[in-house]
């Protein structure tokens, strides 16, 4: 729980969840394939199983996945020995020989790797001790530390961590001077001004920046909408969900998203935008109905209607698109009703669903 | 507040660390013993309904979908016993929202909540049902800092209240004098939380249960909530 307390403090990333929002993307499968060709084709349980700790740390590597648990485990384990390591030429202690021999050893390019990624997940869950050693190791391994941009991204975490914000800024800001398009240092920016309370607008600026650079940035634009959404302009929301949409048409969560924001801004023509995406949400969703987007469009057609039945708007309104309108609420209700057969809340469901019908 | 509605609310914070929460508070109202003084406000049961901005579909729908469940299910309260006069108190009802927010020393009510809060009040005065006078729903912000405290053993709750101010806004905090958590609320939420089994407590929220999908429908009971009934049953 003290975990949990921390994690409130948490500067986020915006890969992961970006990613694991377009589930349904060909962006996402790329990696898996590169994944597959170099791990034969093996998923992470059958790897966990097998306990091969490099096959893992790669995996969640390529997938992008956010596992610091996972990867503090596997990655100390392979590190044995070499995060203690105080002698200046690492690779000539007579440990790290005998294990040489034995075809234990990582050669160095992985060591680095490992520790790269040990580093990360280390501040990720708060662990600054951990995170130190493997820095230190780093440093010690790198021939100009100062110059690498790598070595620089886990200095201005660990700052970051530290609470160091001025020192995180500077380490930031030194990466754009030497590579204006920086992406990771925009984004890390970005997040430490999320995380301040009061700072709202200047991370709106720091936002605007970064998909300003990487346009193509899906993350970058999730974000954006979720900031939106924060603060309640909707349109602004709209805006970026709708280049989301543009980017991945496949997507049925955007598209149900979208419906749900266009619903939230109300009037006649957003409640038909809403209710087209909505639809298309459903089109998309393969396995038996996306659950959220049935439930929008009843309470979408439904918002529809009770609009359009106002007698100033009668006129406005096509007849077609009533009938349309009612014609989802039945498809809704009656999918919805059947799902909830012999659960807990299907009387509930029912209730609210006859009420819907009612209403036409 | 019951003990029931603080333990979901914690554990509902605490399930979602890094996100804001929305759910809804279920009670009712009851006519003051003296004549002359406020009502008093019972929260029974609470529906924890997201862990991201709220959207007009996703919350018309749970408004819906609590109050239908209010109507069928029995909701119990705590001094019910104690009750003789039924005609004193209104039915079971909506009468309140809580949230929290994103970041730790975050402790301004966002305004997706105010909105929210807005919708509820005149829903509130459209029901058509007497409502004793001055009666009005509640608007409850866990603060993020007390909850921390919290739970690393302090005995002060984490919940502020707000009701309505001058501006029809709900920023009005309640002095926590004026409002009371159920004996034993917080041990038992700081018991919720600390389970290490995660699976035997979970809490569910709407969002949850629409993500889940139509095979898992039977099992994330966001208005229910079983498993974590048990628990603060048995406790």
């Amino acid at each position: 729980v003290c975990r949990c307390l921390q994690d409130y403090r948490k500067h986020k990333t915006n890969k992961p969840r970006g990613l694991s929002f377009l589930k349904g993307t060909a962006a996402l499968n790329f990696p898996k394939i590169m994944a597959g060709i170099l791990n034969g084709g093996e998923d992470l349980s059958s790897l966990l199983a097998r306990n091969d700790h490099l096959a893992i740390l790669r995996y969640v590597r390529s997938h992008k996945l956010r596992e610091p648990e996972m990867t503090i485990h596997h990655g100390r384990a392979l590190l044995k020995g070499t995060l203690d390591d105080t002698s200046d030429s690492p690779s000539s202690s007579p440990m790290s020989i005998i294990r040489e021999l034995l075809g234990l050893s990582l050669n160095e390019s992985e060591t680095l790797a490992v520790l790269e990624q040990v580093c990360t997940a280390a501040l990720d869950v708060y662990d600054d001790t951990l995170a130190k050693r493997c820095l230190a190791q780093i440093k010690k391994r790198v021939q100009n530390p100062d110059e690498s941009a790598r070595v620089m991204r886990l200095i201005g975490l660990s700052h970051e961590s530290a609470g160091e914000i001025p020192e995180a800024f500077a380490v930031y800001d030194e990466l754009l001077n030497n590579n204006p398009a920086n992406s990771f240092a925009l984004q890390r920016k970005y997040c430490i001004l999320r995380s301040q309370v009061g700072k709202e607008a200047e991370a709106m600026d720091a936002l605007n920046d970064c998909i300003g650079k990487n346009q193509g940035d899906a993350a970058g634009w999730l974000e954006m909408g979720r900031l939106c959404l924060d603060i309640c302009d909707y349109k602004g929301a709209a805006f970026c969900y709708e280049e989301l949409v543009v980017a991945n048409p496949l997507d049925d969560t955007l598209h149900c998203m979208l419906g749900e924001i266009y619903a939230t801004l109300g009037g006649l023509s957003n409640l038909k935008m809403a209710r087209k995406h909505l639809a298309q949400s459903l089109d998309l969703c393969s396995s038996g109905g996306n659950l959220r987007a049935l439930y929008a469009l009843v309470a979408v057609a439904g918002s529809f209607l009770e609009e359009s039945a106002s007698a100033r708007k009668r006129k406005e309104v096509n007849g077609d698109d009533v009938e349309v309108a009612k014609e989802l609420v039945k498809y809704g209700a009656e999918n919805l009703t059947k799902m909830y057969k012999g659960s807990r809340m299907s009387e509930a469901v029912a209730h609210v669903m006859e009420a819907q019908l009612a209403d036409i | 507040v019951s003990a029931l509605a603080h333990t979901k609310i914690i554990l509902h914070a605490v399930q979602n660390p890094h996100a804001q929460i929305h759910g809804i508070l279920v009670g009712r109202y009851r006519k003051p013993t003296t004549s002359g003084a406020t009502p008093i406000l019972q929260i029974a049961e609470a529906f924890p309904v997201c862990h991201s901005a709220p959207t007009k579909p996703l919350l018309d729908m749970a408004f819906r979908l609590a109050e239908a469940y209010c109507k069928g299910s029995s909701i119990a309260y705590d001094n019910d016993k104690e009750e003789e006069d039924s005609s004193s108190s209104s039915s079971t009802q909506i009468v309140g929202w809580y949230t929290a927010n994103e970041r730790l020393d975050d402790v301004q009510l966002s305004p997706s909540a105010l909105r929210v809060m807005g919708t509820i009040a005149a829903a509130a005065t459209q029901q058509g049902e007497s409502l004793p006078a001055n009666a009005e729903p509640c608007l409850f912000l866990v603060n993020n800092n007390k909850l921390g405290e919290m739970m690393l053993g302090g005995e002060e709750g984490a919940l502020e209240a707000y009701g309505r101010d001058a501006r029809k806004q709900w920023q009005n905090p309640v002095p926590s004098s004026h409002f009371a958590l159920a004996d034993g609320s917080c041990a038992l939420a700081k018991a919720a939380c600390s389970i290490k089994d995660k699976k035997s407590v979970r809490l569910f929220d709407f969002e949850d249960h629409l993500h889940g999908g139509a095979e898992a429908i039977k099992d994330s009971d966001w208005l229910s909530n079983p498993t974590v009934s048990a628990f603060v049953q048995k406790s």
